[in-house]
């Protein structure tokens, strides 16, 4: 067993931790960054594309970008001081080695939505987010951010409290991913930067399962809900078109920069006269095209495809420096950009949460739970950044960072956690691995069978309730998997984990008799923003079961002004005739 | 289509970049019957062709196809 201790501990190393982590660094905390994979490699930030929102204010209109960024939930102050930190975002970054692509020492940006505005422009940086999660490694290393790569986190340690504020975080424990040793974290604060939920490792069979990060599982939010942190943003489903044969594919912001667009089979543009995405097209955010991608699949009518068959060599060239990632899959599943149709899905939308959802923060990273904090897509920190987008994640680890470190400060009621018994638990769990068990491959495929066959991509209440009823079936199963060894045990747990939040997820929705986001309901077509403009928390209470309920939207001038008509998307409004 | 990770014995000079970067912990170091290390995919059926492995290799010694996609256990190439 090894025991480490510090003021801060991170988990994940994605760009939230990466910026909670130095910040927090910067205040003079001591940090443990903690992560599933290796530090600037694992998770969703390193396989981002290189394009990035960068607001100059020399050059920018902040209230375009303020109306693109703002849903009728989103906090517009918060918003609004996000999108001015993201030229503090690009400055640090920029001294920290990320490489931007520039034209005589001025950023090269393209004109793109991703917003759903024409009026926003995209910075990029040069090899991806491969090339920039390395820097920012560096970075926190140099700074003197103690990193631990290959421990998967299981479960947060808490020191009990009066039992009506709930405990007090105080550390977490997890396992080597390789060896199986049980690792101790005692820390004053705790950040967690585990990213979205996601169905993990999806079989290669089937559409709606594609999209980032891979080796994501919702073990973080998971681990959260347990620790009795109230959850948020659950409701909106999945985000993301995703290439048909590829899993890793961010970059559409650059590739509708670039004119590309999403035609049918025989090339017409199937966004041009979309209700769904209106005059945006292709600029539109991804939620929008996704939810009009996923309209067509679950009408049969099979997936949409990118055409970038115009582009220039120049262009072509951009794409390869820009996306490597997302042209080198091209190019290995037998497409050539230039002369083919690439085939494009949506993810189905209980399967991820792209959009982020997880634990409910204030503006400095705090949740619910003392003494515990989150950033980036693994929080609701979407409703006042700019939605799930890289440099709003990096802006909310830096919020998180500097709160975990002054609350770590200032922090007196910190107690040693008794580890114990979680310990004694992790421990008899690895010790219990079994060569001739092989639940796990058994129970994955019918956790997916329940996403695929009995949820799909329209919802309504009875898919609910058989869904639900399923997995209340699978419970035993799911809490009686083994694995054969450590490596199977991170699947194990992160299946275990995916169930655990699939649960809420599945009840938020339901419970909220609208469609929003990418979630469709056929019997519920509208947004309804009569009766649900509200954001719907859930939390594990100390006796297990789950509360739900409603927190309305202050009315402030915080918020946009939402015209209150029952029907307020043309899509929805269509649906009704 | 579905992955596959393949290492050159020739060109690998096990440096184990790819064992450190890799995010589904696909890969591990095996040694050869020289003694020298090399690189091999240990849990192939769960790479996601992210590509990280080919862009960090120096020595430009890991392929990633895609191949045709063949059912086998639960529906997850092993090995």
């Amino acid at each position: 067993m090894m025991k480490h201790s510090a003021d801060v501990l991170v988990i994940g190393g994605g760009i939230s931790g990466a910026f909670a982590a130095i910040e927090s660094r910067d205040a003079g905390a001591s940090v443990i960054l903690v992560d599933k994979g290796y530090f600037g490699r694992s998770g969703c930030s390193s396989l981002a594309s290189g394009v990035q929102q960068v607001f100059v204010p020399e050059e920018d209109n902040l209230d375009d970008w303020v109306a693109a960024w703002g849903g009728s939930l989103v906090n517009l102050r918060l918003a609004r001081k996000a999108i001015l930190e993201s030229q503090k975002i690009y400055q640090l970054m920029d001294s920290w080695g990320v490489k931007w692509v520039k034209n005589r020492g001025r950023l090269v940006r393209i004109s793109s939505g991703g917003g759903g505005s024409k009026a926003l422009k995209q910075a990029m940086f040069a090899g991806g987010g491969p090339q920039m999660m390395m820097a920012m490694r560096s970075a926190a290393m140099e700074k003197g951010v103690a990193v631990i790569n290959r421990v998967m986190i299981t479960d947060l340690l808490t020191s009990p409290r009066s039992s009506d504020v709930g405990p007090r975080v105080t550390g977490a424990i997890g396992f080597d991913t390789r060896t199986g040793a049980v690792h101790v974290f005692h820390a004053k604060a705790v950040v967690v930067c585990t990213g979205p939920y996601r169905f993990p490792n999806a079989s290669r069979t089937g559409l709606g399962f594609r999209g980032m990060p891979l080796d994501a599982a919702p073990s973080g939010i998971a681990m959260m809900l347990r620790a009795g942190a109230v959850l948020g943003k659950l409701e909106f489903g999945g985000y993301a078109p995703s290439p048909y044969h590829s899993h890793s594919a961010p970059g559409l912001e650059l590739i509708g920069g670039l004119g590309g667009a999403f035609v049918d089979e025989s090339g017409v543009d199937i966004l041009a006269d979309s209700p769904i995405v209106g005059d945006a097209g292709i600029q539109a955010r991804r939620s929008t095209i996704s939810l009009a991608i996923a309209r067509r699949q679950a009408k049969g009518e099979g997936p949409a495809y990118l055409d970038c068959r115009h582009f220039s060599e120049e262009e072509f060239r951009l794409l390869q420096q820009v996306i490597p990632i997302v042209v080198g899959n091209m190019e290995r599943c037998g497409y050539d950009p230039s002369g083919a149709l690439l085939p494009y899905v949506s993810t189905l939308p209980c399967t991820a949460g792209g959009s982020g959802g997880g634990a409910a923060i204030r503006e400095d990273g705090a949740t619910t739970a003392l003494g515990l904090f989150a950033a980036g897509n693994c929080s609701d920190g979407a409703y006042m950044t700019m939605g799930q987008q890289l440099v709003g994640c990096a802006v909310l680890g830096r919020w998180s960072g500097q709160g975990a470190a002054k609350f770590a400060k200032s922090s007196k009621d910190w107690v040693e956690p008794d580890d114990r018994i979680a310990r004694e638990r992790l421990e008899a769990r690895i010790k219990s691995m079994d060569a001739d068990a092989t639940d796990y491959a058994s129970t994955h495929a019918k956790v997916q069978s329940v996403l695929t066959a009995t949820l799909g991509y329209e919802l309504a209440q009875e898919r609910f309730d058989a869904a639900l009823e399923r997995l209340a079936k699978l419970d035993r199963d799911v809490a009686t998997m083994k694995a054969k060894d450590v490596h199977e045990l991170v699947k194990v747990i992160g299946l275990q984990s995916f169930c655990e939040v699939l649960n809420v997820v599945l009840r938020v929705m339901m419970r909220r008799k609208e469609s929003r986001g990418n979630v469709i309901r056929t019997d519920a077509p509208h947004t309804d923003n009569v009766n649900w403009l509200s954001y719907t928390r859930a939390r594990r209470a100390a006796d297990g079961s789950l509360e739900m309920w409603e927190e309305q939207r202050p009315e402030t001038p915080d918020y946009m002004p939402v015209i209150r008509t029952r029907v307020l998307s043309a899509y929805f409004a269509s649906q009704q005739q | 289509m579905t992955p596959k990770v393949s290492v050159s014995a020739i060109a690998c000079t096990g440096c184990g970049i790819c064992v450190e970067s890799c995010p589904m912990d696909v890969l591990r170091l095996s040694p050869t019957k020289t003694g020298a290390k090399i690189a091999y995919p240990e849990y192939g059926g769960d790479c996601e062709a992210c590509l990280l492995c080919v862009i960090d290799c120096a020595r430009e010694a890991i392929k990633v196809e895609m191949v045709a996609y063949t059912e086998q256990g639960n529906g997850r190439l092993t090995g």
